[in-house]
């Protein structure tokens, strides 16, 4: 009892001392705070509570917030991309070992010029070289002052919109909106909105990180193209084939350097454009005012969710197209990136509006939402126009995706289809058929077609589209590309449930892309046993190859020769017939069932010779030849002697 | 080796067509009006669906196609296998015609101008090219060998 009375007692000093020594209005405070301690207890600690979490969150935001625009100004200004590597030792000594081992090369390229001229075999062409070979000598002592200026004139442009470093407005917003989260009552709307700019800190923060290791890996990068620039330049020396790409691979080679060089050296400016254009719409766009009363938490935080998002995307857009520029080196933070979305940026977004709406409580379906959301509403706000409604209103929007929807609903049909006849399910997902498909292109496609017809059109298309995926990553290089077309135009033609015009189609297609199938070059570059392995008579029933082989040795061979299999000189016939065209059926009709032809030829050809000699000999005996066909009756007879 | 041309072709079409011997390689899609060229309608009777079903039966066009037998002949002759006397005997032989029918065939065959033309024409395939040489006379090395 006595312990209790001195405590209050203590109490009560403490009280009337903070009382005569504070403020009046911080002793107007605590004494306003002790009552609605008093008076409403839960209340009270529950907001001191969600002051100390928003402290700590607003604590993160600014230093995740802070650490990222630190890094990203810091790579885009003199610790970054401004180390053109003159002052490297790495580059320095790497640079001139490689330059040693290019002139070695250049003096045996001198030595083969040298023995060209000398035996005059390519003469100009070595000729040539010769000129080549002088500017390149030269020229490898400058590498990378040529190099520093090139960079230095990429980074002077990017510099231009990214001179100022990254603006922490982001930043700044993201702390007005936790300022105005603890003046809200509401203990779930300030949840939401504490937890919705954590979460776009992180995605920000993610972005920028990404950036800064792009700007990080070009430095590096053209560091070693400026280290092996020696080596490619001397390679301008030889003449272009597989043999010296062998000696020299990858970026040792000119072609490949010069394209990785240039490719490295820009992906700065557009990477710096959207940087700015980022920078701008967050200074123009960001919207952290407090919820009022009459707002409904959902417009709310869509509303602010946007105008947060908007910039972002800017920046993981421009962050991808910058990476398609970077080639295949960059293709992996390409990846990266696309993860780091996955992960951040559709996960958040997917949440938040999960959350908002429906509830959703998956984070990937959540992801899914947002897609759809954007997409949705962008299909919308573009088809607007077309049937007369405002694009910018909801009801415009609405109208709008309705409109495209009746379209879809058209073409829909069809794309089930396509589907349906990949027999696309549970068992064979898409990335089952790719993969098969990608495989089969590459080893050849013997067994490709072996479905419904329905399934073999399907098929066809599909092989088509994994071509054209594989030319756009650039993951393999033209001739390749080639190989592969070449693989699935015999496949297709091979497959009589594939029409001839969708086959040329694929190849004119295939033609506008650069991927060069000369059909008619591959069959007469082929012989006549070996076109009637790889092709089927189907194949040659189609009148477009079948055009291909008149007038040659090996449609001679297959149309006449004993050798020959009844089905594919049939098919031959058939193609020219069904070729309709004149020329080719006036050629095949010269000597279609010849005696004289393949089988027959070397016995009917050596009488003509005889004969012609014979008649060369009464003549000699009549009036004598003259020396040119003293000349050509020398040649027969040798031709006889043989 | 030397071949008919184009108005070869449709001059034998026409001897096909006189003599009715295209019956047995065309059917009734046949067209035999004013329009279609001789060289149009010779081609037909050459690509058709009767004469690949026969073929795809195992037959040989040699064997059995009216134009395909004319041209053999043809080509016989204008590449000096054969002359003129040995023309009508082979039309008896092949197409079973009279010994009247076979001499005025013979004789249009002896006649047709470009046939005699291709039969004059020196074979250019008999004269053997030389071999290119590949040295070049330009290069220093040549010159100094020289």
């Amino acid at each position: 009892m006595f312990k209790v009375k001195k405590l209050l007692l203590l109490v009560l000093i403490v009280i009337i001392a903070f009382s005569c020594f504070s403020p009046f209005e911080a002793v107007s405070a605590f004494w306003s705070e002790a009552y609605d301690l008093i008076s409403d207890p839960v209340g009270t600690i529950s907001a001191a509570i969600m002051s100390v979490i928003i402290d700590i969150v607003a604590g993160i935001c600014e230093f995740i917030l802070g650490l990222a625009s630190q890094i990203l100004t810091w790579s885009i200004t003199a610790g970054g991309i401004d180390q053109t590597g003159r002052e490297s030792p790495a580059v320095t000594e790497g640079w001139n070992l490689t330059r040693g081992i290019a002139n070695s090369a250049l003096i045996i390229g001198l030595v083969i010029i040298a023995i060209n001229i000398i035996l005059g075999k390519e003469e100009e062409q070595a000729k040539k070289t010769l000129i080549n070979f002088v500017i390149v000598a030269l020229l490898i002592n400058f590498t990378p002052l040529i190099c520093g200026f090139l960079i230095e004139g990429a980074n002077i442009i990017a510099r231009g919109f990214v001179g100022e470093g990254i603006t922490n407005e982001m930043s700044n917003q993201f702390l007005d909106g936790l300022t105005s989260a603890k003046n809200n009552t509401n203990l779930l709307e300030t949840l939401i909105l504490i937890l919705f700019l954590l979460v776009f800190s992180i995605i920000s923060f993610v972005i920028h990180l990404l950036y800064s290791l792009l700007f990080l890996a070009r430095t590096v990068i053209l560091w070693i193209l400026i280290i092996v620039s020696p080596i490619a330049l001397a390679t301008k020396v030889f003449p272009k084939s597989n043999a010296v790409k062998k000696f020299f691979p990858s970026i040792l080679y000119w072609d490949d350097w010069y394209e990785m060089f240039l490719q490295w050296v820009i992906i700065v400016v557009p990477a710096a454009i959207f940087i700015h254009l980022s920078n701008v719409m967050i200074r123009a766009s960001i919207v952290t005012e407090p919820i009022e009363e009459s707002d409904n938490l959902v417009d709310y935080l869509m509303n602010i969710g946007f105008s947060f998002l908007l910039p972002l995307i800017f920046l993981y857009v421009g962050f991808m197209v910058t990476i398609s520029s970077g080639g295949k080196i960059a293709a992996p933070i390409g990846g990266l990136g696309k993860k780091a979305w996955a992960a951040t940026a559709g996960a958040a977004g997917g949440y938040v509006i999960g959350k908002a709406s429906a509830g959703v409580s998956k984070v990937a379906k959540g992801a899914k939402a947002t897609g759809t959301w954007a997409k949705e509403g962008a299909i919308g706000m573009a088809a607007a126009p077309f049937v007369g409604q405002k694009p910018w209103s909801k009801e415009g929007r609405d109208s709008g995706r309705a409109g495209v929807d009746k379209v879809k609903a058209s073409v829909s049909g069809l794309a089930e289809k396509g589907k349906d006849y990949l027999r696309i399910g549970e068992k064979n997902t898409w990335a089952k058929r790719s993969a098969e498909t990608e495989k089969q292109l590459k080893e050849g496609m013997d067994d490709y077609f072996d479905g419904t017809p329905e399934e073999n059109v399907a098929k066809f298309k599909m092989a088509q589209q994994q071509i054209e995926k594989a030319r756009r990553s650039g993951s393999l290089s033209k001739k390749e590309l080639s190989k592969q077309a070449e693989n699935l135009f015999v496949a297709a033609a091979n497959n009589g449930d594939i029409e001839d015009d969708a086959i040329l189609e694929f190849l004119e297609n295939s033609k506008t892309k650069g991927i060069e199938v000369d059909y008619g070059k591959m069959l007469r570059g082929t012989s006549a046993t070996e076109i009637m392995k790889k092709y089927k008579p189907k194949a040659l029933e189609r009148g477009f190859i079948a055009k291909e082989l008149v007038e040659t040795p090996q449609g001679e061979f297959i149309r006449q020769d004993r050798r020959s299999t009844q089905a594919h000189s049939v098919a031959l016939i058939k193609g020219i017939e069904n070729s309709k065209s004149t020329e080719a059926q006036s050629k095949a009709a010269l000597d279609i069932g010849s005696t004289l032809s393949p089988g027959d030829y070397k016995n009917n050809y050596e009488q003509i010779v005889i004969a012609k000699l014979d008649q060369l000999r009464e003549k000699e005996q009549r009036e004598g030849l003259t020396d040119k066909e003293k000349e050509q009756a020398a040649n027969m007879a040798e031709f006889l002697r043989k | 080796m030397k071949k008919i041309n184009d108005n070869i072709i449709s001059f034998l079409g026409e001897i096909i067509l006189k003599n009715k011997l295209e019956k047995d390689v065309v059917d009734s899609s046949f067209d035999y009006s004013e329009k279609t060229t001789l060289l149009e309608k010779t081609l037909s009777m050459i690509f058709n669906d009767v004469v690949i079903k026969r073929m795809e039966n195992g037959e040989r066009i040699a064997q059995f196609h009216p134009f395909v037998k004319l041209r053999n002949i043809v080509d016989r002759l204008i590449n000096n296998l054969i002359t003129y006397e040995d023309v009508s005997p082979l039309l008896k032989e092949e197409f079973g015609f009279s010994e009247e029918k076979a001499k005025e065939i013979a004789l249009l065959i002896k006649e047709n101008k470009d046939i005699k033309e291709l039969i004059e024409k020196e074979d250019i395939e008999i004269a053997q090219p030389n071999i290119e040489k590949k040295v070049n006379p330009k290069s220093i090395g040549y010159q100094l060998l020289k």
